[in-house]
């Protein structure tokens, strides 16, 4: 499977400055919300309820906020970096610089699974991740996760 | 250690009892006044028996109880369990269990308390099983639950459905997933077989899959996975026996609308009188009609609880037919429950079994509950401490241990911690496995951990 194909590019966010993860979500959701009809307000109770049970910050600078939501058709991810650091409560206490958004619909199960998997399996690989943080257009972002295609 | 046992009762929980510590080594005498009984027991397990009466000193010398560790009264005779753990207390045995059901001995205000009796532990099946029936109602999705390490670790088994988000997941995509969620797949229970899984082996629909994590964590898990964690709101209960009714009124406390089915006219109105919010039904639980229109399709849960294995299950499926959600059946033979699954039932729980295990857990005191029981015969559930070598002195890795096929490891106890090992967890000397293997696996295991 390919990552690639839910994340349009519009929903590749180069530089945010976002302070905490409260305030990111805030920023994501207005974008979602545009590319999915769905409202941003829902979205962004969904990414906090989740947050909330605990910290979606997966360690050494990324995180992966992730929710399923009711009325939504596909698979949506957004990619956001900050070069400053977002304040993501993380184990680690690192801030956060690369967060991969992801939204499934409220029936998707084994495809949702796979894919907050495969993006955890992504980022662990420091030479992606380094590309990942150094790309220089959303266009190129996209194209370093088309290359990586990963079964299970 | 090896521990001299006495059991006195001969039934359900006493068999499982004598079969479960008899396996672990130790040295148990089996006594009941019924010759069909000793019989079984002779026939079965490798156990000392003797016919005869618990409550009698002459028959407790001749088991040789002036040197026993622990004596265990489950007869069905409250008065002969208490008499006997009274003699017992007199030869002095350290550690005394009786099954107690009557409400008038357990009642706080009762003059004679556990205290008073000498008493290590009281079971009660009818307030074992209703606990669990209220704990498993409030897990969504879980079947099986147990748990370890004083509680911080817990043990959930679930039933894979299809088209659910774990049906046609591999171990290697939930490995990946151990960033975001601490849990680990230590056992698969497929067609009756054991399987314990490794990174290629996939989840399928059908399988019972049993999750290790932290007691903190499950909320999130059962998120993940899409189970609503949400509280019933509407439950049926058909049977207002001892069960039914503790069951009825710890639910109407949490403030669920609580139906309660129950034949016998003189005991609703014993019921009407002791409950204040729940609804008494006096019916038939097989009355699919009367039923309906009270609306037991719209149920989120069935608990069927009667003393009659057969209307327990006909009655649950009968509700689940017609659109109920969720059904827990008790079930008093054992042998029925693994017929049950297959034909819908979400959980079926035996009282005399959970009594059994409840015993078990205080015989053990340690860490690990043994979960054998879930497991089936093929797998087991050791506790090893990494032993103080050279090898692991300079700590080892876990992936580059050569780990044996058909073994997990659950859980590592550190000094009070927890931990969920992965690939790159380091094992040190002192630390304390909680293993879960297939057999073929164990003597591999054993090499590996050896001194």
């Amino acid at each position: 499977m390919k990552i690639s194909e839910f994340l349009p590019e519009e929903a590749i966010l180069l530089e945010v400055r976002a302070k905490d993860k409260w305030s990111l979500f805030q920023e994501v959701a207005q974008i979602l919300a545009r590319l999915t009809g769905i409202s941003a307000e829902k979205i962004i109770q969904l990414l906090s309820e989740r947050e909330k049970l605990s910290t979606t910050a997966i360690g050494d600078g990324v995180a992966i906020p992730h929710s399923r939501v009711e009325g939504l058709k596909e698979i949506v991810i957004c990619v956001v970096r900050a070069e400053n650091g977002i304040d993501f409560d993380s184990e680690d206490k690192k801030p956060v610089r690369l967060v991969f958004v992801v939204l499934a619909p409220e029936g998707e199960s084994q495809l949702y699974l796979q894919t907050l998997a495969h993006i955890a399996h992504i980022v662990k690989d420091p030479q992606i991740k380094k590309r990942l943080l150094a790309a220089s257009s959303a266009k190129e972002i996209k194209e370093i996760l088309e290359e990586v295609d990963y079964e299970y | 250690m090896s521990l001299k046992v006495i059991i006195v009762g001969a039934g359900e929980v006493g068999y499982h009892l004598a079969d479960r510590l008899a396996l672990e080594g130790h040295e148990i005498t089996v006594i009941d006044t019924d010759e069909e009984k000793i019989k079984r027991i002779e026939r079965h397990l490798n156990v000392m028996p003797l016919q005869g009466s618990g409550a009698s000193a002459q028959v407790l010398e001749q088991a040789g109880i002036k040197n026993t560790d622990l004596f265990v009264a489950v007869t069905n005779s409250d008065e002969i369990n208490l008499i006997a753990c009274l003699l017992a207390r007199e030869y002095g045995v350290p550690r005394k269990v009786a099954r107690v059901r009557s409400e008038d001995y357990l009642s706080p205000t009762s003059p004679l308390s556990e205290e008073k009796l000498g008493l290590d532990l009281v079971i009660n099946p009818a307030r074992v099983l209703a606990e669990e029936i209220i704990r498993l109602a409030e897990i969504s999705e879980a079947t099986d639950w147990a748990e370890f390490a004083g509680g911080k670790i817990i043990l959930l088994g679930y039933q894979v459905k299809k088209g659910s988000s774990l049906d046609g997941i591999s171990l290697n995509a939930l490995r990946d997933l151990r960033s975001l969620y601490d849990f680990l797949v230590v056992a698969i229970v497929r067609n009756g077989n054991t399987i314990i899984p490794s990174g290629r082996d996939q989840i399928r629909a059908g399988d019972k899959v049993f999750v290790i994590t932290k007691k903190r964590d499950i909320p999130a898990i059962e998120y993940l996975l899409g189970f609503t964690s949400k509280a019933p709101s509407r439950v049926f209960i058909i049977g207002g026996g001892q069960v039914g009714f503790l069951v009825a009124s710890q639910m109407e406390a949490k403030k669920i609308d609580v139906f309660l089915v129950e034949q016998d006219k003189a005991r609703c109105e014993e019921l009407a009188e002791k409950l204040h919010h729940t609804v008494i039904l006096h019916l038939d639980g097989l009355d699919a009609q009367e039923l309906l229109r009270e609306g037991i399709d719209r149920a989120d849960l069935i608990i069927a609880v009667t003393n009659s294995d057969t209307v327990n299950i006909l009655s649950t499926l009968l509700a689940k037919h017609h659109g109920a959600q969720k059904g827990i059946v008790r079930i008093d033979r054992p042998d029925f429950i693994p017929l049950l699954s297959p034909l819908g039932i979400d959980v079926a729980l035996s009282p005399r079994l959970l009594a059994a295990n409840q015993i078990l857990r205080f015989v053990r005191r340690g860490r690990i509950l043994s979960v054998a029981t879930f497991l089936g015969s093929e797998a087991e559930v050791l506790e090893i401490v990494v032993p103080e070598n050279p090898r692991f002195r300079k700590g080892l890795r876990l992936l580059d241990l050569d780990f044996p096929r058909g073994a997990i490891i659950g859980a590592i106890y550190r000094r009070g911690k927890i931990i969920i090992p992965k690939g790159e967890t380091i094992l040190r000397p002192g630390d304390d496995l909680i293993i879960f293997a297939h057999q073929k696996a164990l003597s591999q295991i054993e090499n590996l951990f050896a001194l």
